[in-house]
């Protein structure tokens, strides 16, 4: 009797938290349904056309969402090298050479720089960075580097480049944060196999550390390229809102997310609006694509850290 | 190839707690000698600061001086230390992301070795060494995840044998291992005596009497008895030594 | 001989390896360097008008927003959280673990249009309410996640413990689990909080934005975050000091939560 009374309470618990679960399908399949019925008049008017088209220009009926896509990957990307460089090392910093003291600051302030709003760090861009930008940053580099396509063309202050440097920003957290993780998982008795043969600090984490890890490594690259890449309102703020595709890194652009941003409330047509539709349909595609490889990736790894 | 390790008053800590107490002894060359003791006895704290291994641990210092051929490693750049003294530990630590050639000669290229024929001769040599050369010339350039763990041991053996140190140390290198494998490391390591200056932790006593030829007890930190592994363990001098190998310490 | 080429590469290995170092203390002096240059920025230009009145009605809005989208997503999230830590290895969940990461990584901005179409276009109106429906929809994959995290970290023994002494599967949970994690898990709704307090994209679509108190749940109504966005984006330097005297707001707001969260955890930690 009284077994039998505790099966059947927890098969009702487990029944209240299934609904739970439901909820979250339900979630995800309303907002897929929403995206591509909204977007089902752009796609069936433009088909494939829409992805490789490069003019934008609402008032002649032109939609062509290749600018943006463009926008959205070549910032991203631009965000991506600075975090992993910069998130990188500091990871190995904070992990690798850890008798300094001011680990726990320092992990206690890159805590506070993840709670930051992207508000604030458009805010930020839009005032500080850009300003910079236009007056040294930018200037500097096309004097030193002006021979290369990406560094040349008029100076503007926002664009692709600081778009770029927000985003990278922005990463830095996340980053710092999965390639610490990884890095611990390294297994001492490999780190101290590298010292006993004699390898410095740095011979370690390129002979152990960085090898073991770095699989799970690009698997937080792709995770955080699945984040910058729907990142929005920082990215409005400083991309400079302009449909053009340009080899110069100096030029204003725009992103998938931030055309939604400007221009979803003054869709004034209903192809306007549908093609809005599609470019969220898209941006949704392409984060869940890079966020399901990173999982992937970093699922593969702590794998083979539970076999080892 | 080999010289004589000589500890003086060496004492090892983690923070403010001491692991080792002013322990003294010395290691001859061409000589075996086993650090036998419980777990926590501050065995392989002891080794580890042979090679200098145990300051790269966070909070972890040692005073005292360890000398080898009338120079004091603790005077010395640590990576010196380590070229002359090698290490293999409890459980084989092949680098997973190399070949088995490329383990071998990972300390080569350390030191800076770019010439192919003179790594590829090291290694051929070190692995000899090690007894493995046989069942891995086919497949040098396979992961090393192919082999099984006893010949993994005896990679890292080679790996520490490659730089052509002076002194030895294993730490309980068969503790996990087959019986088999573990016969194999005990047979390497009466080889290799000839040649180096080996320091062998062992938690196994039989292997300790088998294999040594000093042996040395540590309890809780201390040095306790030292000697031939005939006198230790038949006519112990110390009371504690007594009560451990009748099993009534601990 | 070849001892001394040996000791040369040495003074070349360490030299490498310290270069190495200053260049990763560079890095990390990048990593940090943006936190002081936005504190020191929306402290310093925040300051002089902290005290306009519009700020009132976006705390205001900000809080009730906040307020009202955890409501719904907090016992949601967290008992997605149990399921997820309860069916831990079965594979029926992976389909539904999947989705919580795929919303988890989706852009919140698509949650914004989302909203628009169904709750905006249904009652009428931009609203307070579309907005906190947008929040949380946004923070509850969060939640769900943080709350699994926080059940594996601190609770796998325990209720082992009272399975073992024969507590069915249920009761081990609510009675056993349950009073024990009450730290974590409010930490975890703080967490949600500060997300949800600074998020804007979604709520542009929802919530609109207003310069007035808002008539009700169901009229435009502005947040902080909104108001830094619109104010930042207007051309009079007057509107743009506001912006910043909203950030400075918000992320005091932030930061109060963020240090109350912390100091809980620690409590419990001890």
């Amino acid at each position: 009797m009284n077994k039998f009374r505790k099966h059947d309470s927890d098969r009702l618990f487990a029944g209240a938290l299934l609904s739970f679960a439901l909820i979250l399908v339900l979630f995800i399949f309303v907002i897929i349904s929403v995206l591509i019925e909204r977007s089902w008049k752009s796609i069936t008017t433009f088909g494939f056309s829409f992805l490789t088209g490069q003019t934008w220009n609402p008032l002649r009926h032109m939609y062509g969402s290749l600018p943006f896509l463009y926008g959205t990957l070549i910032s991203s990307l631009i965000g991506l090298v600075l975090a992993t460089v910069v998130g990188g090392g500091t990871a190995i910093l904070l992990t690798q050479f850890n008798h300094l003291r001011f680990v726990k600051l320092a992990t206690f302030l890159l805590d506070v720089l993840a709670t930051i709003p992207s508000v604030v760090y458009g805010l930020w861009g839009l005032f500080v960075l850009v300003p910079w930008l236009r007056n040294t940053g930018e200037p500097f580099l096309k004097a030193t580097l002006g021979f290369v396509p990406l560094f040349s063309g008029q100076v503007w202050g926002v664009g692709l480049l600081a778009a770029g440097l927000i985003l990278g920003i922005m990463m830095l957290p996340t980053i710092i944060s999965v390639v610490r993780k990884l890095m611990d998982q390294v297994p001492q008795e490999l780190q101290d196999g590298a010292i006993a043969l004699g390898a410095t600090r740095t011979e370690k984490v390129r002979m152990v550390v960085l090898p073991y890890a770095r699989v799970g490594i690009l698997g937080a690259v792709f995770l955080s390229f699945g984040r910058a890449l729907g990142e929005t309102i920082a990215v409005t703020m400083v991309i400079g809102n302009s449909p053009t595709i340009s080899s110069s890194l100096f030029q204003p652009g725009d992103s998938l997310a931030s055309v939604l941003v400007t221009q979803f409330l003054e869709a004034s047509t209903h192809l306007y609006l549908s093609s809005l539709y599609e470019i969220g349909l898209v941006l949704l595609i392409v984060a869940v694509l890079f966020h399901s490889v990173s999982k992937f990736l970093v699922w593969r790894v702590s794998e083979r850290a539970r076999i080892a | 190839m080999g010289k004589s390790l000589i500890v003086e008053t060496l004492s090892a800590f983690y923070g403010k707690q001491q692991i080792l107490r002013h322990v003294s002894m010395t290691m001859p060359e061409h000589q075996v000698t086993t650090i036998i003791g419980p777990s926590g006895s501050g065995k392989t704290t002891f080794v580890r600061c042979l090679n200098r291994l145990h300051e790269t641990t966070p909070n972890a210092h040692m005073e005292g001086s360890v000398w080898l051929d009338h120079q004091n490693l603790y005077e010395l750049d640590p990576i010196i230390v380590r070229r002359k003294v090698g290490m293999v530990f409890q459980a084989p630590n092949p680098f997973p992301t190399k070949t088995v050639y490329e383990n071998v000669a990972a300390g080569l290229r350390l030191n800076g070795i770019r010439n192919k024929s003179i790594i590829s001769e090291q290694v051929e040599k070190s692995l000899q060494l090690s007894s493995l050369w046989n069942e891995v010339k086919n497949s040098l350039h396979q992961p090393v995840w192919n082999l099984t763990r006893g010949q993994q041991q005896r990679l890292c053996i080679a790996r520490a044998l490659a730089i052509e140190p002076s002194v030895l140390i294993l730490d309980e290198p068969s503790s996990t291992l087959d019986p088999l494998s573990a016969l194999k490391i005990e047979e390497l390591v009466e080889d290799l005596k000839s040649s180096y200056t080996i320091v062998l932790v062992t938690h196994n006593m039989q292997q300790a009497a088998r294999v040594a030829d000093l042996t040395a007890l540590f309890l809780e930190g201390e040095l306790v008895e030292q000697g031939s592994p005939a006198d230790l363990f038949t006519r112990p001098r110390d009371k504690r030594t007594e009560d451990y190998l009748t099993g009534r310490f601990g | 001989m070849k001892e001394e080429l040996f000791i040369r590469a040495i003074k070349k290995r360490k030299r490498r390896d310290q270069w190495f170092f200053v260049f990763l203390l560079v890095m990390g002096f990048f990593s940090l360097f943006p936190l002081f240059s936005v504190l020191y920025y929306v402290v310093s230009k925040g300051w002089p008008g902290l005290f306009a009145a519009n700020d009132l009605i976006s705390v205001f809005g900000t809080l009730e927003m906040t307020l009202f989208a955890l409501l719904f997503a907090a016992p949601l999230g967290i008992g997605l959280g149990f399921y997820l830590y309860e069916t831990r290895g079965t594979r029926t969940v992976t389909v539904i673990r999947f989705i919580a990461e795929l919303l988890a990584g989706m852009p919140s901005i698509l949650v914004g249009m989302v909203v628009y179409a169904i709750v905006v276009i249904s009652t009428g109106t931009f609203s307070l309410f579309a907005g906190s429906v947008s929040l949380a929809v946004f923070v509850l994959p969060f939640l769900a996640r943080e709350t699994e995290d926080r059940l594996i970290a601190s609770t796998s023994t325990l209720k082992e413990g009272a399975l073992a002494l024969g507590a069915s599967n249920s009761r081990a949970l609510l009675q056993m689990v349950l009073p024990v994690m009450k730290r974590p898990l409010l930490v975890a709704v703080l967490l949600g909080v500060i997300r949800a307090m600074g998020e804007t994209a979604p709520l542009i679509f929802t919530s609109l934005g207003n310069n007035f108190w808002p008539a009700g749940v169901f009229s435009p109504a502005s947040t902080l975050s909104l108001q830094i966005y619109f104010d930042a984006l207007s051309p009079y330097t007057g509107v743009q000091a506001q912006a910043w005297a909203g950030a400075l707001i918000l992320i005091a707001m932030i930061m109060i939560l963020f240090l109350v969260a912390r100091w809980i955890s620690k409590g419990e930690s001890k």
